[in-house]
């Protein structure tokens, strides 16, 4: 919590970075690149546009765009000026940006030019509300294209704002620096208020954490509406003067281009959720050198479970460290650490507290002892005030300033934590927070479903998945409720499935028991036809190349793996002719370069 | 033109450093620029070859409309380029020895190596197993000039992912400068001092009456002639590939030191023997399902594309029947009773790795003499002449 009287350091910081930091320095590289010198400069035009159109310290302005560049530096215009920036998901469906904005009350949009909610939202503002459009920015247009620039919209405005040279000298602490929406379409919505105090603090702490310093090359990118993506990403790197690498969102097929940029811009620190993780892991033919660089030192794992037996995995197979983090938006972004440091950097647990306090305490808030589980309490200068205009929601989760996480935890005899399970409803598939309510809302919202209840089930890819269960007036497919959801929610809300029964088991309140839904999804999967037989193939082919399957992954290839050389490789194919009863054609034989073609190849045989 | 030269030097640290004045995006396309700058002014004819063969393979199985059929051709076509040079059908001149004499024809400069390049480009096209690139990403492949003259015959998804990668890196280019220093004092040291001036002194010194332990002295040397003087160049390839942040594949990994000749046939010339499990061996396997027919094609594969000749032939058929005889014992073995204690199994160890040496050093005689009465009268001295 912050004291009211207390001034912001960021007036102090960021002028100390412009004063100090090379402009030439890069300080985004995406598909474009941001240097420091230019930031700077449109901070400053920024800030002469915010004067000029009344956006003021307190102000709220929605930011919607899926350019990073613009996100960015608008983000620390409003920082650096006291104005909050309310970061919206770009690809939010028309109706949940028009929620948001209402629900922030907001000042100013300032949105894609061709965000297909552009114009609607636009009507959503209050009266006076500032609306700016946001245009791509092409280094090098043609006569044609620079006639057909907009002249308007951002960054064309900037060259008619000169760059203000009297920015507010201080600002409050409590100056609210951002606002997330961890849930914009219910009833009762949240907005996370972060104030300057609390985001400098944190990113105080990061920095020391990490290691962070001119010399960090920062590769994270989770999404910038999301706090791991804001925080963790820019303002981490501005405010230690390092560079920060944008390559776009991440993708299967992308393995190869991270690596690429992991080598080639030598970073040092990898901020990603476990799902990449398990990704590159499990279904990337991914190189087992792609950290061994030189350059870089760890990877940060964060907003989701990291799966202990893929953490031991992947470090053994990539020969890097993985810096486990636990936080909340509430928190900023984190608050405890399992590493760098060996002493926290336990497996199986989210490490030590840096910089805040811990408890773990009982229904009845009394304090357990190491080994007891009980819902973790965090409190430190990185905890935010509150929710916006929700005192309700707020005195729930902060108690004598406490925040109560709503995850239960049990701490070790080393002073290391771990979580065991959550109190709150809310999913986080692959690090992104999935409200089941919302979910609810948006399959009842059909005319055929009576009632709908969404929950989470294991997932090994995704950590968790979004499942729901509706009862219905006439029968209609999973797949056309899943499509009426598509223009409701936001795509990973999405239930990867939906079963439908007859009637909901209740509870004595009426409410549909979820752990016998949850079974019955569970039992109704077991029931499904078993795994196919391509499996066998990593079996297979440890006992032809005189290995264990455990050492086996759809990596391994002649080059990497002991025993298999061009003898093993025909052993393997009869082998495998012979347990699955296929027949590989000499061109199978020739393409299988790795266990993951082996598998394709097998795979495609039994299907045909 | 020799590598161990002043000249070469020159044209080495000029490529390097054009190569990173050049911007980093044009930087392969700098290199392929000096390559064929190069390859004009010292064999045209292959340049020329060169330059056809990069257009060809790059764009005949995109624009033919049945790519499979017009990949094998391409395949084939090269082979016969390679067979006609080879077996003197086509050839761009003569070298000649002291008395005017034919010694051998000339070939374009490096054919053998990008011949190889070619086909193992388009038969990872026809796989589908070439990661995505462009015209000029092959272009800069195929006019490597680190890899021109004599190798390794590197593989384009390698290339491909370092190009990807590529950057600046002064460990990388101190290890080139260690690794160029490396193999020209092999080359040099022992190759031209130790190997072809000092051991035959000191083998000319033996009593005459020991003409066995002369002959296998002789084969001996000559066998470490050939293992310093190839892996000296090797190592200067792939210094200088280092020197441009390029990783090629190593060539050579202590062949001599191997326990069976599956073994020294994956570390002797490991970029040609790979070239041909993946090209020959597969292929072959995969159609008879017979791996003993598989080493004897690879084998023969190997020694002809060495030269194309009766005693190449023969060692490759030794070297096949060697590899055939190692793959029947392996069927045999886990009958055979099983060697406990540390002491039997370092012995089988050391007489494992000592066989093989001695079947790798005896195959030297097949090539070393010029001809097969000589070769004869070479294994005939070794086996009863006196010791």
């Amino acid at each position: 919590m912050t004291d009211s009287d207390a001034l912001s350091p960021f007036p102090a910081a960021l002028d100390r970075i412009e004063a100090t930091v090379d402009p030439q320095r890069i300080f985004l590289q995406g598909e474009q690149v941001l240097r420091y010198g230019d930031l700077f400069d449109r901070v400053r035009r920024l800030a002469s546009f915010f004067r000029a159109r009344n956006l003021a310290p307190g102000a709220r302005v929605v930011i919607a765009s899926r350019d990073d560049r613009h996100v960015i530096t608008l983000l620390i215009a409003m920082i650096r000026t006291g104005v909050t920036a309310v970061v919206a998901d770009p690809a939010a469906p028309a109706d949940e940006l028009n929620k948001l904005i209402r629900a922030a009350d907001a000042h100013g949009l300032m949105i894609d030019a061709g965000h297909p909610a552009a114009a609607e939202a636009r009507d959503v503002l209050r009266d006076g509300g500032v609306f700016l459009t946001l245009h791509p920015e092409e280094e090098r247009r043609g006569l044609l294209g620079r006639l057909l620039a907009d002249k308007t919209g951002y960054p064309a405005l900037l060259k008619d704002h000169a760059p203000a040279r009297d920015l507010p000298g201080t600002l409050p602490d409590d100056t609210r620096a951002y606002i997330l929406f961890t849930s914009g379409t219910t009833s009762n919505p949240k907005g996370v208020e972060i104030t300057h105090g609390n985001l400098f603090a944190h990113i105080s702490t990061l920095n020391r954490v990490y290691g962070y310093d001119p010399n960090a090359r920062i590769l994270n990118q989770l999404p910038l509406h999301h706090t791991d993506g804001l925080v963790e990403g820019p303002m981490c790197a501005l405010l230690s003067g390092g560079t920060l690498y944008r390559p776009g969102p991440f993708s299967i097929q992308q393995i190869g281009t991270l690596a690429d940029w992991i080598a080639r811009h030598r970073i040092t620190h990898l901020v990603t959720v476990p799902t990449v993780l398990a990704l590159i892991e499990r279904l990337g033919d991914a190189d087992r050198a792609m950290f061994r660089t030189g350059d870089f030192r760890f990877i940060v794992s964060l907003a989701g479970y990291l799966d202990e037996g893929l953490w031991r995995r992947f470090e053994d197979r990539f020969g890097t460290r993985i810096v486990n983090v636990y936080g909340l938006t509430e928190t900023v972004s984190g608050s405890l650490y399992a590493g760098p440091d060996d002493a926290s950097h336990r497996y199986g647990t989210i490490g030590k507290p840096v910089d805040c306090e811990c408890r773990i305490v009982d229904e009845a808030g009394n304090d357990l002892s190491p080994g007891q589980v009980g819902e973790l309490l965090l409190r430190g200068p990185h905890v935010m005030p509150g929710y916006f205009r929700n005192l309700e929601a707020t005195t729930e989760a902060l108690r004598d300033g406490w925040l109560h996480t709503g995850d239960l935890a049990t701490m070790d005899d080393t002073g290391c934590y771990a979580i065991v399970g959550r109190k709150k409803s809310v999913i986080i598939k692959g690090g992104i927070n999935v409200y089941p309510e919302k979910v609810n809302a948006a399959l009842k919202s059909h005319p055929e479903v009576v009632d709908a209840a969404t929950f989470s089930l294991p997932d090994p890819v995704w950590g968790e998945t979004v499942a729901a269960c509706v009862t219905l007036r006439t029968p209609i497919a999973p797949s056309a409720l899943i499509e009426h959801c598509r223009s409701l929610i936001a795509p990973e809300s999405l239930p990867a499935e939906i079963h439908v029964l007859p009637e909901f088991p209740r509870g004595p309140a009426g409410k549909p028991v979820l752990n016998a839904l949850k079974s019955h999804v569970l039992k109704a999967r077991s029931q499904a036809p078993a795994p196919d037989p391509a499996a066998e193939v990593y079996v297979i082919a440890a006992r032809c190349f005189k290995t264990s399957a455990a050492d086996l992954s759809p990596a391994s290839t002649p080059e990497n793996t002991a025993g298999w050389d061009s003898y093993a490789h025909m052993e393997l194919t009869n082998a495998l002719e012979c347990a699955l009863g296929i027949r590989l054609a000499p061109k199978d034989i020739m393409s299988m370069g790795s266990l993951g073609d082996v598998e394709r190849i097998v795979r495609g045989k039994l299907a045909a | 033109m020799s590598v161990v030269s002043l000249y070469w030097l020159g044209w080495l640290a000029g490529t390097v450093a054009l190569f990173w004045a050049a911007p980093s995006r044009v930087r392969h396309l700098v290199l392929a620029a000096i390559s064929l700058a190069f390859l004009t002014v010292h064999a045209p004819v292959s340049a020329v070859v060169l330059s056809v063969l990069a257009v060809l393979c790059f764009w005949l199985p995109r624009l033919s409309p049945r790519p499979a059929p017009a990949i094998f051709a391409m395949v084939l076509a090269i082979v016969a380029l390679l067979v006609a040079y080879k077996a003197g059908i086509l050839t761009i001149g003569a070298a000649f020895d002291d008395t005017g004499a034919v010694v051998r024809l000339v070939m374009p400069l490096g054919l053998s190596y990008y011949a190889f390049r070619c086909i193992h480009y388009l038969l990872e096209h026809y796989k589908g197993a070439l990661p995505p690139h462009r015209f000029s990403d092959f272009i800069g492949y195929l006019f490597f000039l680190p890899t021109l003259l004599a190798g390794p015959i590197h593989r384009f998804p390698d290339y491909q992912h370092d190009l990807s990668q590529h950057r600046w890196d002064a460990d990388t280019f101190s290890r080139g400068l260690e690794r160029v220093l490396y193999g020209y004092a092999q080359i040099v040291i022992l190759g031209n001092w130790f190997a072809s001036t000092k051991l035959p002194a000191l083998i000319a010194g033996i009593d005459p009456s020991r003409e066995a332990l002369i002959a296998y002295l002789d084969a001996l040397r000559f066998g470490l002639n050939v293992y310093f003087q190839f892996a000296g160049y090797s190592n200067v390839a792939i210094g200088f590939a280092l020197l441009l942040g390029f990783s090629v594949i190593e060539n050579f990994d202590w062949p001599f030191l191997r326990r069976n000749i599956s073994e020294f046939w994956r570390s002797w010339h490991i970029s040609l023997s790979g070239w041909c499990r993946a090209y020959v061996y597969m292929p072959v396997v995969a159609v008879t399902r017979n791996v003993q027919l598989g080493a004897l094609a690879t084998m023969l594969a190997i020694a002809l594309w060495h030269e194309l000749s009766l005693r190449y032939v023969l060692w490759g058929l030794y070297h096949g029947l060697g590899i055939v005889a190692w793959q029947l014992f392996q069927r045999a073995k886990p009958a055979l009773p099983m060697l406990r204690g540390p002491v039997a199994q370092g012995l089988a160890v050391g007489g494992s790795v000592a066989l093989t040496f001695n079947f790798v050093i005896l195959s030297f005689v097949l090539i070393k003499e010029a001809t097969m009465p000589d070769m004869l009268r070479a294994y005939a001295t070794i086996f009863t002449g006196t010791w």
